[in-house]
């Protein structure tokens, strides 16, 4: 059940001039603008938990420019200082209302060399990429629930309190999801490597 | 006589201990349990495992590239620059001219038949992945964009519009580059299609100029206007922009057949 001051936020992140108006005074102490300027701070972690929901590298661009086009359209009112909470949910919004029906069909290419103007210093090694392309590739086939809750506190690095307030469950709920969705993880990362030892 | 129950830890218990994160007066009693369990000890390793996995690809950092990109989803200051086409959806007016065209609904379905002109349309609603170099004087194409060996237009100087950013895809196999030109609030997306034409997937009306064949019609995602290029499918789609001029920037330079360069 949602407050009245919840409520309030909610319309007026909508755009709702009058709830913007009523907002501001009633709950300036209580509320904060999202620095866009700050924002940027947040690329490298976002990116990991779009990776993880999207399994795909090039997807995982589209989603988190997408996000942060969404998010700067218009000044945001936030409650309290977490960021990466409210990012976090702008990111799986953006997914599934378009990513996920689009997957099915499109999928983004990488760009040819002549095309790739930026110097990509945090390149890495064709080893660890690979690593990375599997490991995000399983996190992206874990149950819905469970990977969320893997996102939210392992890739994005949230507090247990945090991702239940992000993704609207119990921090008991949460908990357990993680700790399912590590075990599995876990299982598959061991059969790739005993693949992978397989194969040396 | 009754024994004193035995303390089993919880999942929540076991994924804190494994992270650190469980408060010091449980983590004695949980630590106790664990050794005494060689179940509970196999379910710590399992979480440590998923952890220090996660630990490696936490190392991964998010391109250049994307960096680049998170600067091209700010805001354009001016308030009727919408940063793409589907930020004008359901507000573009699209001159329409004397055909008469029916708008469809365009149903975007799975499965890998040949992409429809309406699903091709649909793409732009995407953002570039990259920007465009600013192409040098009198060259008239822009530099290093090709697609299936075609050249896109430097529009700048004859209609005033510049090239802003580009993006590829693949739509049910075929590859889709996308070069995307703005001019003010106008805006079009330039899209070449791999391989044999495709179908309009909608009610179309076609003409005839300056010896090119086009086909046009309104898709969710704007106004559309194709022909063919050396036997691929090149794509406009606008928002802002009218039909005629549409028609316009298709056909120019034979619709490419003429090399798109200056004079």
């Amino acid at each position: 059940m949602l407050t009245a001051t919840e409520r309030l936020t909610v319309v007026a992140n909508r755009g709702d001039k009058r709830a913007n108006n009523s907002f501001v005074p009633m709950t300036e102490s209580q509320t904060r603008r999202l620095d866009p300027q700050r924002l940027g701070d947040h690329v490298d972690r976002l990116y990991r938990a779009a990776w993880s929901l999207t399994g795909s590298r090039e997807d995982a661009e589209d989603l988190v420019q997408d996000t942060y086009a969404r998010v700067l359209k218009r000044p945001r009112l936030l409650r309290s200082d977490d960021d990466l909470g409210y990012l976090l949910r702008v990111l799986r919004n953006t997914y599934f209302s378009s990513h996920r029906a689009a997957k099915r069909r499109i999928s983004a290419e990488p760009l040819p060399d002549e095309l790739d103007r930026f110097e990509d210093r945090s390149a890495r090694q064709p080893q660890d990429e690979l690593d990375a392309r599997e490991l995000y590739a399983q996190i992206a086939a874990l149950p819905t629930d469970f990977r969320d809750a893997l996102v939210a506190i392992d890739v994005l690095g949230l507090s247990y309190r945090e991702a239940a307030r992000a993704l609207k469950v119990r921090e008991a709920t949460i908990t357990t999801r993680l700790y399912r969705a590590r075990v599995r993880l876990a299982t598959a990362w061991r059969q790739e490597e005993g693949i992978e030892e397989e194969r040396r | 006589m009754t024994w004193p129950r035995r303390y089993t830890p919880t999942d929540r218990d076991l994924a804190a201990f494994a992270d650190g994160s469980l408060p010091a007066p449980r983590r004695a009693q949980v630590e106790q349990a664990v050794s005494d369990s060689p179940r509970l000890r196999a379910s710590v390793a399992a979480q440590r495992h998923a952890l220090r996995a996660l630990d490696a690809a936490a190392r991964e950092r998010a391109p250049s590239s994307l960096r680049a990109r998170v600067a091209l989803a700010q805001p354009p200051p001016r308030r009727a620059g919408p940063s793409r086409l589907a930020a004008t959806l359901g507000t573009a007016v699209v001159g329409v001219g004397a055909a008469a065209v029916v708008a469809v609904v365009v149903v975007v379905g799975g499965g890998t038949a040949a992409p429809t002109v309406a699903q091709a349309a649909v793409l732009t609603s995407r953002m570039p992945q990259t920007s465009v170099a600013q192409p040098p004087l009198h060259q008239g194409t822009l530099p290093g964009v090709r697609a299936v060996g075609l050249t896109y237009p430097d529009w700048g100087d004859h209609f005033g519009y510049k090239a802003r950013g580009v993006r590829r895809d693949t739509l049910n196999g075929r590859l889709v580059t996308t070069v995307f030109y703005s001019r003010g609030a106008s805006q079009v997306a330039y899209e070449i299609v791999s391989g044999s034409p495709l179908r309009q997937g909608g009610t179309f009306s076609s003409t005839s100029l300056q010896g090119v064949k086009l086909w046009s019609m309104p898709t969710p995602a704007g106004q559309a206007v194709s022909w063919l290029r050396d036997g691929h499918m090149c794509i406009l789609i606008g928002s802002h922009t009218s039909l005629s001029e549409l028609q316009s920037l298709a056909a120019w330079r034979e619709g490419g057949r003429e090399p798109y360069i200056r004079g």
